[in-house]
């Protein structure tokens, strides 16, 4: 198995998380949702931001979880856009298409952390008056944390090339990376 | 690549983890708890310390996690030095491994959570009686025992996990004997 054959696999599985993650939620809100319009005829009775963001962004990774486990090319092909068909070590390899399905799984896992402080965010930005309320929401509106982690997992989907380099320099003899300690 | 290439790679993956933590904690901590502890002047001087304590978290991380990626000879040795007497076959040993690496991950995840309990312990300890340390208690009695219980369950699978392979690999290792 390639290099790419071995994202494709790791790709899909990580798209079938997702899915599996995601899926029961987003039943879950609608259902609880058409329940609240049959009994009080209206959507999202209390914090309408925070649930309207949470089912966006279970809503958004069903999606992507779709898209990854079908496959799609692009997601390859952004991937290895400017790899050639250099030959490396396996181990680098491997590691590089470890690195770039972390950077899938850190990227689209932080999603969901991301909804409670942005909702929080939004109402500070939105309400009409910097209340003393507000004012104690400051530090739980504060979503930079996971907006890094976010930016973090699609570099290393699109560059773990950079990380490997440093993790496994070429010269290495990586078939056998320590001395067996057993022998 | 054979079972060491196998766990070799995955404790480097591990080590991303790491950097991955590391960055979304030094986001944490730097500015917003920096400037929680400005807005509140008359903190003792122990809460003041707090931030530079919360920057152990990315420092240790990243120390980690640079470690893990290019060397982590040590977390090798210690595995397979364990595990030397399984050999029973391919799919107990990869078993085995993978505990390890599982163990691994659960007790890098708990490194940040660790620090903070420590610290809101010492926090107890120093602070003078007439200073209200409620929120640290609720904080250790809280996050205390689960965090000791993780901590032991990565463990056991990092050190301990040939034991599981007994367990999980039974009917066929007694088809072997």
């Amino acid at each position: 198995m390639d290099q790419r054959q071995l994202f494709e696999t790791g790709v899909r599985l990580v798209g079938l998380y997702f899915l599996v993650r995601a899926l029961p939620y987003f039943v879950g809100t609608i259902i609880h949702t058409v329940v609240l319009l049959g009994t009080t005829g209206q959507v999202f009775v209390r914090a309408k931001l925070y649930d309207t963001l949470s089912l966006v962004s279970d809503g958004l990774l069903i999606v992507i979880g779709l898209c990854l486990l079908k496959g799609f090319r692009f997601v390859r092909r952004i991937a290895f856009q400017e790899q050639q068909n250099v030959s490396t070590s396996p181990m680098k390899e491997f590691f590089t298409v470890g690195v770039k399905l972390v950077g899938i799984l850190l990227a689209v896992g932080t999603i969901p952390r991301l909804v409670l402080p942005l909702s929080y965010f939004f109402y500070i930005v939105t309400s009409d008056q910097y209340s003393a309320a507000s004012g104690e929401m400051g530090g739980r509106s504060y979503f930079v944390p996971q907006l890094a982690a976010i930016l973090f997992g699609i570099l290393l989907y699109l560059r773990g090339e950079l990380l490997s380099a440093w993790a496994i320099p070429t010269g290495k003899d990586m078939e056998n990376p320590d001395p067996d300690p057993t022998e | 690549m054979d079972q060491k290439g196998i766990f070799v790679l995955g404790v480097k993956l591990i080590g991303v983890y790491c950097l991955a933590l590391a960055i979304e904690f030094a986001f944490h901590i730097f500015p917003w708890e920096f400037i929680r502890v400005e807005q509140f002047a008359d903190l003792a001087a122990i809460h003041k310390v707090s931030p530079w304590i919360s920057l152990m978290i990315p420092v240790v991380l990243t120390l980690l996690g640079r470690y893990l990626m290019t060397d982590g000879q040590h977390v090798h040795e210690v595995v397979f030095l364990r595990n030397d007497d399984i050999g029973i076959g391919k799919t107990e040993c990869l078993f085995t491994l993978g505990l390890a690496l599982y163990g691994a991950y659960v007790l890098v995840g708990l490194i940040p959570l660790t620090i903070n309990i420590i610290w809101k312990i010492i926090i107890v300890l120093c602070t003078p009686s007439y200073i209200d340390t409620e929120v640290e208690l609720e904080g250790i009695q809280s996050d205390l025992l689960p965090t000791l219980v993780r901590i032991g369950v990565g463990f056991i699978c990092f050190y301990y996990g040939r034991y599981f392979v007994r367990f999980a690999f039974h009917q066929s290792l007694n088809k072997e004997l």
